[in-house]
């Protein structure tokens, strides 16, 4: 019971502070008299969200399809990346160095370039989202398919394991709880990404357009205060990719995040 | 020592000899002149020789970093020696994988497992195994720990440091070795746990003969429950205390002069080595 009523305090006090934020921003622009295009209400990004709340609604089921097709690549392929990492200390050595680049490759830089060679559309706009949350999941998942406590390997070679079993049975057992930290970070990376893509693709083919297709779409219109509900609707957005993988993570790997209890012998 | 000497005749159960055929029965280990260097570093082994009957338990001790563990790791191929054999008498242990079991001083279980599915780990690994067989062999190891059925499906991180230990050796006992090696098992535990883990130990000797081969820091640990201490130094056994307690070992002995001398020789030893 201790746990609820701390948790209903904390929740409290989270509405308090997003209460008096809200009150402060309005009150400043009375009191500064703000240009609304410079800086909206409340009042007015709330009724701009609610005006176009179908396009929010389309653009969030738009952006969130891409960025979880994104994610899902992501720890699929990342992965199979990292168990390839684990084998041999030779391929890491080969490949790891391109791993990293795609980490500091900017994306804005190599946008263009996908959308010349893969065109404009939702295939690109999910590629993009892929390349920029793959490398929580390799670097993640290779490191605890590395960390492996040397007496569970001394067990395994005891039991003259094989290759396979001491992969399948230990080492990927053991990463899971490096793979879903490293989901944790790269599903609010896959947002960002779908978000950067749609920059770059606009509607493309489908004409439906995602949460970063209205961003740009709507600050050409100078509609500051529809602009602001999009950048709320993406914030949702990763909260809700967040929340989800907490979620799957809970639901189906229950063995590996299952909250503990003690017991005295 | 003399290849006579592999055959420990005090044993209780004195049918345990080095040229039984019948692959249950326990088997002696003969090390025989094993040197072990690491690179850059002094040899950690030299030259060392030592012969555990079949069925005998055997204490090793010594001061940090003498090499117990590296004995021990080598017995049980965990990594080769630089020069030297070792050989187990009834060579079973080089056909059978689970012949020669081990338990580190941590419980070192797999967290996602249950108590069950962990102690079922060798039998797994080791294939061609019908699953009722496992499934009895498992009941058999948990309940030879003391484990309660109403632990079988509980997770390492519900369970206690005793019990979780209890799990470990459960995990040794399931594929019915021969030999036993324990690397400063109880070392974690508080003194009352290693108290009952040495009961337990006993107990599961006492059923069930096997070779043991424990290292420890803890000399009353050593008096306590081996037949013969081993006392390493310089890379070679510096000592070999014949232990005369006699057999069934009970609390009692632990407060017995007897004990206190064997104790008192031990200790002696150890200081002798360490100077």
């Amino acid at each position: 019971m201790k746990s609820h009523d701390s948790w209903l305090k904390t929740t409290l006090l989270t509405c308090l502070v997003f209460a008096s934020l809200l009150a402060t921003w309005q009150l400043m622009i009375i009191i500064f008299t703000i240009h609304p295009i410079v800086l909206p209400s409340p009042m007015r990004v709330a009724l701009a969200g609610w005006q176009e709340r179908n396009a929010l609604a389309m653009g969030f089921a738009v952006t969130g399809a891409a960025a979880v097709l994104g994610l899902s690549t992501s720890v699929l392929v990342g992965t199979c990346v990292a168990i390839l990492f684990s084998q041999s200390r030779w391929i890491r050595s080969a490949f790891y160095p391109y791993v990293i680049f795609l980490q500091t490759v900017p994306i804005v830089a190599i946008a263009p370039l996908l959308i010349t060679w893969f065109g404009y559309g939702f295939r690109t706009v999910v590629m993009v989202a892929t390349i920029i949350s793959i490398f929580p999941v390799i670097s993640n998942v290779t490191a605890g398919l590395l960390s492996v406590d040397e007496n569970l390997k001394d067990l395994f070679r005891l039991s003259r394991a094989s290759r396979w079993q001491t992969l399948f049975k230990l080492r990927i057992p053991f990463a899971i709880s490096h793979l879903i930290l490293g989901t944790r970070v790269s599903a609010g990376l896959a947002v960002i990404g779908a978000i950067i893509g749609e920059f770059f693709v606009g509607n493309g083919a489908t004409g439906y357009a995602g949460l970063g297709t209205l961003m740009t779409g709507w600050q050409n219109l100078a509609r500051t205060d529809a602009l602001m509900a999009v950048v709320l609707t993406s914030t949702l957005l990763g909260l809700a990719m967040i929340v989800s993988v907490n979620t799957v993570a809970r639901v189906v790997l229950w063995r590996w995040t299952a909250s503990s209890g003690f017991e005295s012998e | 020592m003399s290849l006579h000497d592999f055959v420990l005749h005090s044993l209780p159960h004195s049918e345990a000899t080095i040229h039984s055929s019948t692959p249950s029965a326990p088997a002696g280990i003969r090390v025989h002149d094993v040197s072990i260097a690491f690179e850059s570093v002094a040899p950690v082994l030299q030259n060392l020789s030592l012969v555990v009957a079949a069925g005998e338990i055997v204490a090793l001790v010594g001061a940090s970093g003498c090499g117990k563990s590296t004995l021990l790791r080598a017995i049980a191929r965990l990594i080769s020696p630089s020069s030297g054999r070792i050989e187990f008498s009834d060579q079973v242990h080089s056909r059978r994988a689970g012949d020669l079991s081990y338990v580190f001083q941590e419980a070192t279980l797999l967290p996602w497992r249950t108590v069950d599915e962990n102690i079922g780990l060798p039998l797994e690994l080791g294939r061609g195994r019908e699953k009722s067989e496992s499934d009895a062999a498992i009941r058999v190891a948990r309940h030879a720990v003391g484990l309660e059925e109403s632990a079988a499906g509980k997770f390492p991180r519900e369970l206690s440091g005793g019990m979780r230990m209890r799990t470990s050796i459960a995990r040794a006992l399931v594929t019915d070795p021969n030999i036993l090696l324990l690397d400063e098992p109880f070392a974690a535990l508080d003194d009352i746990l290693r108290t009952k883990l040495n009961e337990l130990l006993l107990e599961l000797w006492t059923s069930r003969p096997r070779t043991i081969l424990f290292v420890t820091h803890n000399i009353a640990e050593a008096v306590y429950l081996s037949h013969r201490i081993a006392v390493l130094g310089d890379g070679q056994v510096a000592q070999s205390i014949d232990n005369d307690l006699a057999w069934p070992r009970t609390a009692s002995q632990r407060s017995s002069i007897e004990f206190a001398a064997l104790y008192g020789r031990v200790s002696q030893a150890l200081s002798e080595v360490a100077s």
